[in-house]
């Protein structure tokens, strides 16, 4: 549906003591996103994300590379490749003259909808983001979250096929945010690809089927959520906890060879550690354990979450 | 999608004239209508007072409509982009035709309604004053289409504009209106009238349309009025249907350079093709050449213009055509490492490093070679003319060119805040700075010492006469070799940039592509 194929940015900023002033925002990214899929694009500040972006949807001249959306190319043909991208930037304004049916009815027309739908398209989009009470109130007068919500209501209102969305969840409060994890799962659902980025890692996590992490302009994992998340781990992280800190725990897991980085925690109640074998083995290591006399009340696998994945691989640098 | 469906219009009139605006217009409108008229009426019989409603009316209309207007498109798609709304304009199947339109017509949009609702007082003005009909239908239509060809070229200056700029993108608009106001009253340079919508006004008064009969030459700036015809390569046409030629075809130029970059990357923005720009050139001298007045006087003196000094003129006026023309042919960063990656050595070879000289120097000459065979045709037998000298002048001004376009050309490619503009700042300091140093050395008071000023800066080659040249050929042929060799300087740094703007290995495309880490 997405194709990135070594797309290339290199733009400008002034040089400083120790930093040239020629950039890559993105530096060969090759990448394919297929139908129906919600990627998520995660990195530091100045990773090149927002550029990324704005190149799929052909705002961006690339300096070398392509790109394709349902196999049209966006740089040479931009208008045939627009009519198959719903666009949310990260920052941006709205037309505060007008009211939020009529914004959303100019931008019907600008999308060339069919005149007989557009009615009903924007009943939808101003239902699907709860702005029905907003209907025909002057954009100005709209709070940050609902002014968000209408530019979601914009990228979907043309029933585009692919999403590419900027941090949509930006200003929103919890409730409105959970809305539209729900929205962008029923849009998926529906058959929409949604490319997204956000700061939320969390939410990406929860909804995305595919994930990348781009880092100064390069990607350093991609792949299918659940393999992003397994990436590069030595073992599974189990935690043991003991009744009571009677018996030696740390040392007698330190001592099984499947067993590794043993890190015992608080009061000596409990210990973390990684385990290479599999749930068979790990059940045998806990039977034995209890055979040995310790007082063991619980076991839990511990697992990665993106946040911590992304720190871990990121060096949170801003280019 | 015609234009009352343009959605891009459409929207501007919602926010624009909502009710409570509306009426607060056209309340303004009808008071100073109203007082106008009632004061008028007492001060005359209706002949006169009609006939002054109406030039009031329509002068406040043209001064709404021509300045309200203009400042309403030079804001038009600059503000949108600052408010980060153009983006999604751009994204959308409008076409550039489409956005184009609805914003040159969207955008003053109150100010068409403020021109609708003083139209009551021009048509009482024009039935009380008994103006005839179709003079005053013409006069609205050039009203119109020059407000157009304003609005066109300040929807050029906000499409170009970049922040910090305003200042000059005022200058440029404020530049354009007074250039086509020039020759209101009389006319100089050119067998032309004035250009200028505000000229609307006195068409109204106008009882008929019959030109005057042939006169005499005259070398004085002579008045201005609607009989005399615009005399275009010896032939006479009627001011109305040339001023709505020209105001189609002015439109249509603007209306170009806005269509083929309103959807762009604004790194890849490029005001014509480099043959759109050349042909733009060509057309502007056609228009000053088939309009100029051969027999005239300069605006300085009432002595007739001598072929040398008519040469001058034409060779100022492409000097600064030109070097805007290479202005906007100049490549930046951006566009260097996109043509050094899809063409390889090609665009850093020798030839590119000549860049943008192809179209400025050939453009040059072409239009120089027409200057000098129409004045070596229409000149006074009697005036100063050296057919050699003047193509030495040609040439000399050509190079001139070449070498300070090079310069540019190369500064755009070095990694400052704004090269363009820093380079242009710099080239105005090195001319300041020369010409004060030879004026305070006395450099320009004998023709020798001017041929050594042209190695530096070349102005005096403008004033460079037979008597001038002759004893003072080796420096002059010396100060032409610097131009070329200082030409040459600047197009060996040019390619020295070209060559390390090429792809490092590090970032050039490799064979296959280097693979993310895929889990």
């Amino acid at each position: 549906m997405i194709r990135l194929e070594d797309l290339t940015k290199e733009y400008d900023v002034l040089p400083t003591a120790g930093k040239p002033g020629q950039v890559l925002a993105t530096d060969r990214l090759n990448l394919e996103i297929g139908e129906k899929e919600i990627f998520g694009l995660v990195g530091p500040n100045g990773a090149g994300k927002t550029t990324t972006l704005k190149m799929v949807c052909g705002l961006l001249v690339p300096t070398a590379g392509r790109v394709t959306v349902n196999g049209i190319d966006v740089e040479r043909q931009p208008e045939a490749a627009q009519k198959h991208i719903g666009y949310l930037a990260d920052f941006f304004a709205l037309y505060d003259e007008l009211k939020t049916w009529e914004y959303l009815d100019y931008f019907a027309h600008a999308y060339k909808m069919d005149e007989a739908a557009i009615a009903g398209r924007i009943d939808y989009a101003i239902a699907k983001m709860g702005l029905e009470p907003k209907r025909d109130s002057y954009i100005a007068g709209l709070s940050r979250g609902m002014k968000q919500r209408l530019g979601i209501a914009r990228a979907i209102l043309h029933d585009p096929p692919v999403l590419v969305l900027d941090e949509p969840a930006s200003g929103l409060d919890p409730k409105a945010r959970h809305e539209l994890k729900e929205l962008l799962r029923e849009l998926n659902r529906a058959g929409k690809t949604i490319f997204i980025t956000s700061h939320v890692l969390s939410d990406l996590e929860e909804m995305c089927t595919s994930l990348a992490i781009l880092e100064k302009g390069k990607l350093v994992r991609v792949g299918k959520i659940e393999h992003v998340m397994r990436a590069d781990k030595p073992g599974r992280r189990v935690r043991i906890q003991l009744a009571m800190a009677s018996f030696p725990l740390a040392d007698w897991l330190g001592a099984r060879p499947e067993v590794s980085a043993v890190v015992p925690e608080g009061d000596f109640t409990s210990v973390i550690f990684e385990f290479a074998g599999g749930d068979a083995e790990l059940a045998n290591v806990v039977a034995q354990l209890v055979a040995a006399g310790a007082p063991v009340c619980g076991v839990e696998e511990l697992n990665e979450t993106l946040e911590q994945i992304f720190s871990r691989l990121s060096t949170g640098e801003i280019m | 999608m015609d234009l009352f469906s343009n959605p891009e219009l459409i929207r501007s009139v919602r926010a624009q004239l909502r009710w409570g605006r509306m009426i607060s217009v056209a309340a303004i409108c009808a008071v100073l209508s109203l007082v106008v008229g009632y004061a008028l009426a007492h001060s005359g019989p209706p002949g006169q007072w009609g006939m002054q409603l109406l030039q009031i009316a329509l002068g406040t209309q043209a001064v709404a409509l021509v300045l309200g207007g203009s400042i309403a498109c030079l804001n038009a798609i600059h503000r949108e982009k600052e408010m980060n709304t153009f983006d999604f304009q751009r994204v959308t199947r409008l076409t550039p035709w489409e956005l184009a339109v609805g914003k040159l017509f969207g955008a003053p949009v109150v100010v068409y309604f403020a021109v609708l609702c003083l139209m009551p007082a021009a048509l009482v003005g024009a039935i009380v004053g008994g103006a005839r009909p179709t003079m005053v239908a013409v006069a609205y239509v050039i009203l119109l289409l020059g407000s157009i060809t304003m609005h066109s070229f300040a929807l050029v200056i906000s499409l170009f504009h970049q922040r910090g700029t305003n200042t000059a993108a005022v200058l440029l608009l404020i530049i354009l209106l007074w250039g086509s106001g020039v020759g209101i009253g009389h006319r100089f340079m050119f067998e032309l009238g004035a250009l200028s919508p505000f000229a609307s006004i006195s068409v109204a008064d106008e009882t008929s349309w019959l030109l005057s009969p042939p006169v005499a030459k005259d070398l004085s700036p002579v008045p201005d009025s609607f009989s005399r015809p615009d005399v275009f390569f010896g032939l006479r046409f009627h001011h109305v249907p040339v001023l709505l030629v020209l105001y189609i075809t002015f439109s249509a130029w603007f209306l170009l350079a806005v269509t083929r970059n309103i959807k762009r990357d604004p790194s890849a923005y490029e005001l014509y093709t480099p043959q759109q720009s050349l042909a733009l050139l060509v057309f502007v001298n056609v228009l000053m050449l088939g309009f100029y007045r051969w027999g005239g006087s300069s605006i300085f003196s009432n002595t007739p213009m001598e072929g040398l000094q008519q040469q001058s003129f034409f060779l100022w006026t492409n000097l600064g055509l030109f070097f805007v023309l290479g202005l906007t042919l100049v490549r930046n960063r951006d566009r260097v490492r996109r043509r050094l990656r899809e063409m390889g050595d090609a665009a850093s070879s020798w030839f590119a490093a000549l860049w943008p000289l192809p179209y400025v120097f050939v453009g040059m000459l072409l239009v120089g070679v027409a200057a000098v065979a129409m004045i070596h045709g229409h000149r006074n037998p009697k005036s100063e003319w050296d057919f050699a000298l003047a193509s030495f002048r040609m040439l000399f001004v050509a190079l001139w060119l070449a070498r300070d376009l090079l310069y540019l050309q190369w500064m755009n490619l070095t990694r400052v805040k704004r090269p363009l503009t820093m380079g242009f700042l710099y080239l105005i300091v090195f001319y300041v700075c020369t010409t004060v140093a030879f004026v305070s050395l006395g450099f320009y008071d004998s023709p020798s010492g001017q041929a050594i000023t042209a190695n530096f800066a070349p102005s005096a080659v403008f004033d460079l006469s037979e008597k001038e040249w002759a004893g003072n050929e080796m420096p002059w042929t010396l100060a032409l070799l610097s131009q070329l060799a200082v030409a040459g300087i600047f197009a060996y740094l040019h390619r020295q940039k070209l060559l390390e703007l090429a792809p490092s290995p590090a970032i050039a495309p490799a064979a296959e592509s280097p693979l993310p880490t895929v889990v």
